[in-house]
């Protein structure tokens, strides 16, 4: 299966979820997970999502610019990197962002494990499975 | 583990743009046969062709000005994850280019480092 398609689905799910449904990025990361969030530094699943659904904004809306991936590892990892548009309810100019996400393999990624800002549950695997 | 990550991080990235800056050629010695670069979405692999890329960019010189370092220890192997943003200053360009940068750092047997990932790209707008 082509990485470059795996990780813009992955991307999209990511954000998707972000957007619409945001504690239920926990199930794309695990407890060995870490995220850094403008430098702050957070592990595990619980603490990331308690972070990321503690951000001052309720609504927002990612549009996504480009999507970059490499394997990378002898694992079969890979690194996936985003950069885009955060749009915030009520601000008139979206925040450029840029997010890069690893993940120990690329079944992984396929298959809801392991994973830093990994990739992770039925949703996905289905939607993968029709690439 | 994660303090030794920020300083690797930190001592790579002053070290990577120093050489970019003043040396290009000379950072093929931190890239492997192994290693990649994607560039604005170009993908290129090996360090004589990512060297070669690097030095065949529209201009000869350059400054690049780290805004964020962020670092992450990216497996029990020693692996690191380096995340900068920053702007690049050309010569005779009134305003700034970001750019965003993303290494994966790998060990070496020797205990230093070489970059297996590499993905860049600028922040338009």
């Amino acid at each position: 299966m082509d990485p470059d398609a795996v990780s813009k689905a992955f991307v999209e799910h990511y954000y998707t979820l972000f957007d619409a449904n945001r504690g239920a990025l926990a199930n794309l990361y695990q407890e060995t997970s870490m995220l850094t969030f403008e430098g702050q530094k957070i592990q595990g699943s619980q603490s990331i999502v308690a972070k990321l659904t503690s951000l001052p904004f309720q609504q927002c809306q990612h549009s996504i610019t480009t999507v970059d991936c490499q394997p990378s590892g002898p694992a079969g990892g890979m690194l996936v990197f985003v950069s885009g548009n955060l749009q915030l309810a009520g601000e008139q100019h979206a925040l450029k962002f840029s997010q890069g996400f690893r993940c120990d393999s690329f079944a992984d990624l396929l298959l809801n494990r392991r994973a830093i800002g990994g990739c992770g549950d039925l949703i996905v695997v289905a939607f993968l499975l029709v690439l | 583990m994660e303090e030794q990550a920020e300083m690797v991080g930190r001592a790579f990235v002053d070290h990577y743009y120093h050489l970019f800056d003043t040396d290009r050629a000379s950072l093929s010695s931190l890239y492997q046969p192994s290693s990649m670069l994607s560039f604005e979405g170009q993908k290129l692999f090996g360090a004589n062709d990512i060297s070669s890329k690097l030095n065949q960019l529209p201009f000869d010189q350059c400054k690049h000005l780290i805004s964020t370092i962020d670092s992450q220890p990216s497996s029990p192997s020693g692996g690191i994850v380096v995340f900068v943003s920053g702007s690049l200053e050309l010569p005779g360009e009134e305003h700034h280019l970001r750019f965003s940068q993303m290494f994966h750092l790998i060990p070496t047997p020797e205990g230093t480092f070489f970059v297996q990932n590499d993905i860049f790209r600028l922040n338009y707008g």
